[in-house]
């Protein structure tokens, strides 16, 4: 059973994948985790149907190890296209002093590289868009989903006995 | 089934464990991190082969696949705890009462602070150096890592950041 849920899986998710990535290709990144969930499911679907007609025996405890699997998988997707949607600061850094070799990069272009990259107006925006903060004449306020979540970080905090920084 | 997750639950817990015992009496989260990395990575395998008597490579392919998955959903949790600027941001809007106006905000947090403070890590790290006012990569694993995302930005997106 496992060897034919390893190519299930396999051919799930590459067709996943690939459907995903014409897709965002086209919409310039529309709905870019809602459709990753979507695409890989539905290439799970697909693909049992096909193995199915192909005479492949499946039992329900394959069923399900493949959904947790597929599940977990896009989940790690998710993941992954954060850091690529999202610029990080840090790699946006490099890549601006790669752009600048072999001269390197001066402190004018460091000013000009900051006035390029607005990370931390895109955050607020990301976190009035995801529901973490409401916005209102101005301020800021925090939404109960992000003080239950800012309650569980204290607490892995306070495990970890992590001292924080700003910036 | 059973015996997959009856392997798989108990040795990412293991792993957990000893990361946050390392966070906790070290203060070294890279260190924790290799460790339960390390120990997903080998005693699943393990486990499955002799505990459960396994010899199937494709069930012991598949248990692995999905041990280092919730690993990384794990790792990335952690991650954004500890590093998100996002999670920042909300923690010093929680400090000040639960509102803060943007400009409060963005007095503490500025786009030259955050990228200067960034620049200056990376300086005294050594992955980057700063000579006659000119700032020079040194850094071959930062420039990896920035080609690695350009190309998948590239690949998913058709575009080369963000801002574009």
């Amino acid at each position: 059973m496992f060897e034919s849920l390893f190519f299930l899986l396999t051919v799930s998710l590459l067709f996943g994948l690939f459907l995903h990535i014409l897709l965002m290709r086209k919409t310039r990144g529309k709905y870019i985790y809602l459709a990753a969930i979507i695409l890989l499911n539905s290439a799970l679907i697909i693909a049992i149907a096909v193995f199915y007609l192909l005479g492949a025996k499946i039992t329900f405890e394959g069923f399900v190890i493949a959904a947790i699997f597929l599940e977990s998988f896009a989940l790690v997707y998710c993941f992954i296209l954060v850091g690529v949607v999202h610029d990080s600061p840090t790699l946006a850094i490099v890549k601006a002093l790669m752009a600048a070799e072999p001269d390197g990069l001066s402190d004018e272009g460091l000013k000009r590289f900051i006035s390029a990259h607005p990370f931390v107006f895109s955050r607020i925006e990301s976190l009035i868009a995801t529901g973490d903060v409401n916005e209102s004449e101005g301020r800021l306020y925090l939404t109960t989903r992000s003080r239950v979540i800012l309650t569980m970080i204290g607490f892995y905090e306070n495990i970890i006995r992590a001292r924080r920084e700003t910036g | 089934m059973l015996g997959l997750f009856t392997t798989i639950i108990p040795v990412l817990a293991i792993g957990i464990l000893l990361d946050l015992l390392v966070a906790r009496f070290t203060g070294k989260r890279i260190l924790g991190y290799a460790i339960s990395f390390l120990v997903t990575l080998i005693v699943v395998p393990l486990t499955l082969m002799v505990a459960q008597n396994n010899t199937d490579i494709f069930e012991i392919l598949i248990g692995l696949g999905i041990a280092l998955m919730w690993w990384f959903i794990y790792l990335n949790f952690v991650q954004a705890v500890e590093s998100s600027i996002r999670i920042r941001m909300l923690m010093e809007i929680r400090a000040k009462g639960g509102s803060l106006s943007v400009d409060e905000l963005q007095e503490v947090y500025n786009d030259e602070r955050l990228i200067m403070i960034r620049l200056e890590r990376l300086e005294s790290a050594g992955a980057v150096t700063k000579f006659q006012n000119q700032h020079f990569l040194r850094s071959t694993k930062l420039r990896k890592a920035a080609v690695f995302f350009t190309t998948l930005k590239i690949l998913v997106l058709n575009r080369t950041s963000q801002f574009d």
